[in-house]
């Protein structure tokens, strides 16, 4: 079992009486993609920046490397590569200026990683960052975050601003990171990327962890996406049964999530004049709003 | 070092327009000034009579003993318009040292990197300071050359000093006040507007002191702890305001520096 590299436990923070986080807690193992999925205003930014220090929580704990994320905050950073979700420097550096000064924080004078990644990336090193699109800004802030090859990547919806070409070349990286021994955090709201780079997620609602589980794991937990056509028509009472839920119901066919045996699912469309049916695996966007209801 | 070496570099363009228009200023108008006090200067008895009749030069604490000097034209001068814009240059930085950060969302950038966050403000301080205080030596030499220039006559140098001085200690007090200031309100999007008014204010506030002969109220306006008048009649600084003074720069460093390192750094 490896030790965890993230650590949190019940973390709390309120801004006043204002929500930030009422109750988190999750564990990062190394080597672990971790998705941290939920919706805007959930607390994903909040956990994020009380991991890194920017905040200090009303309660609860937190720690990286298995030192406390406030008392040790800048013995963490040596080897945590941050990348904010509104990236936003220095406006008059030059990109190549701010990524020399973000290398020499870490005691970096090497520039042979930052000639690297900007090819990789596409990104011109000449132009100053006020000249630069919110998507080069968003490379600017992916190179500084990758510059010190940090053992604990913790991205902050990294992909906005994004586009999908650069998006795949951005989570080639990751992997390659990811095989070289780097541990990701990965927040976002986009669930395909999740599903596409992360072997495990936790799920964030109004503040609270609602779900960790692996991403194979919440597959494979029996959530199956049902439709059903049939003579006649179907209403609500046809399928009230456990584990269904998400249930729609128009024009007298059904679509609806299901959990839970599917014996008891096959029973029930068998007691149907079924014309049409199918059984698919839900994306985890699908997975995601039931969670939400 | 590193913090101070960039932060320092992005206030590269600042500190030379600056030094450059304050040099520029002093050799233009020196000499305009210094002529007029040789003008005023003729006729004691009329020089008496304007100060006696002229409220405002009452209120800005020139006296005709202090101006008939030949460098009492130069302590006006510099007492109502060098140190003041020195003092807004001295709140600005010291303001926009800190809240550029939070206005521009770079905090995320520069308090996440492996240094202690008391370090990143002290580096910024120090950054802050040499940009201010460059400014500050370069209007001190050129305006020392401007006034052997054009007072060829001589000139009393420890009076000189004790004003061109005053012009660094007050952007001592001004930088102190704008670092502390910014830790407070660290999303202030016009640092600049800011640091005028307050500085502003302070002027007001030390006016209607010396008008009213409130002097406790004088602890509060900088621009009056070290006037011409006091500083001829004295032979010197008022110790008390140079006391105080300090006082004051060691209280808001301090002040800012350990709230700086306990508050929750929210971006705007």
């Amino acid at each position: 079992m490896n030790e965890p590299v993230i650590e949190v436990k019940n973390l709390k923070k309120y801004y006043g009486k204002q929500r930030g986080i009422e109750d988190v807690s999750f564990s990062v193992q190394e080597g672990d993609i971790f998705g941290f999925i939920g919706p805007n205003g959930a607390g994903k930014s909040t956990t994020i920046r009380t991991l890194l220090a920017l905040l200090k929580p009303t309660a609860g704990s937190a720690s990286i490397f298995g030192k406390d994320c406030i008392a040790h905050a800048s013995d963490i950073a040596k080897d945590v590569g941050y990348l904010s979700g509104e990236p936003s420097y220095y406006e008059n550096m030059k990109a190549r200026e701010f990524l020399k000064y973000s290398a020499e924080l870490y005691g970096r004078k090497d520039s042979s990683r930052l000639e690297e990644l900007s090819e990789r990336l596409q990104l011109d090193l000449k132009r100053k960052i006020e000249d630069l699109s919110m998507g080069n800004k968003k490379k600017v802030g992916i190179i500084s975050a990758l510059l010190h090859s940090p053992k604990l990547l913790i991205l902050d919806e990294p992909t906005s601003g994004l586009d999908p070409l650069m998006q795949q070349i951005f989570f080639d990286i990751l992997r390659e990171e990811n095989e070289n021994g780097t541990t990701i955090l990965f927040s976002s709201h986009v669930l395909s990327e999740v599903q596409k780079l992360c072997n495990k997620v936790a799920i964030i609602k109004e503040g609270v962890i609602i779900d960790t589980q692996s991403i194979a794991e919440l597959r494979k937990n029996g959530y199956k996406k049902v439709s059903i056509l049939a003579d006649g028509g179907l209403d609500e009472d046809d399928l009230k049964m456990d584990g269904v839920a998400d249930l729609n119901i128009r024009d007298g066919s059904a679509s609806f999530i299901y959990m839970g045996p599917v014996n008891d699912l096959l029973q029930r469309i068998n007691s149907f004049q079924v014309r049409d049916v199918f059984i698919e695996e839900p994306s985890l966007e699908e997975i995601f709003l039931h969670y939400y209801q | 070092m590193v913090v101070f070496k960039y932060e320092l570099k992005q206030m590269k363009t600042l500190i030379i327009a600056w030094s450059v228009v304050m040099a520029a200023l002093a050799f233009v108008l020196i000499p305009v000034f210094t002529d007029i006090g040789k003008s005023i200067t003729g006729d004691p008895q009329q020089l008496e009579q304007m100060v006696s009749d002229n409220q405002f030069l009452q209120a800005v604490g020139m006296s005709a003993d202090f101006l008939s000097k030949p460098i009492g034209m130069y302590g006006f001068l510099n007492g109502w318009f060098f140190t003041l814009a020195a003092s807004v240059l001295a709140m600005h930085v010291g303001l926009s040292v800190n809240t550029k950060d939070f206005v521009g969302k770079s905090a995320d950038f520069i308090y996440t990197k492996p240094l202690d966050r008391g370090k990143v403000f002290l580096s910024k301080l120090l950054a802050a300071s040499v940009a201010v205080f460059t400014v500050g030596i370069v209007y001190f030499e050129v305006s020392y050359l401007a006034l052997r220039i054009n007072l060829p006559e001589g000139f009393e140098m420890w009076m000189f000093l004790h004003l061109a001085f005053s012009l660094i200690m007050l952007q001592a007090i001004y930088l102190a006040l704008g670092i502390f200031v910014g830790v407070i309100w660290p999303r202030n999007r016009r640092p600049l507007l800011l640091a005028v008014t307050l500085v502003f204010v302070t002027v007001v506030i030390g006016t209607f002191a010396a008008t009213m002969g409130y002097d406790l109220l004088l602890f509060l306006s900088p621009p009056k702890f070290f006037g011409g008048s006091v500083i001829a009649s004295m032979g010197g600084y008022d110790m008390r305001f140079v006391y105080w003074l300090f006082f004051l720069v060691i209280t808001f460093i301090s002040s800012g520096y350990f709230i700086f390192r306990k508050k929750d750094l929210i971006t705007v």
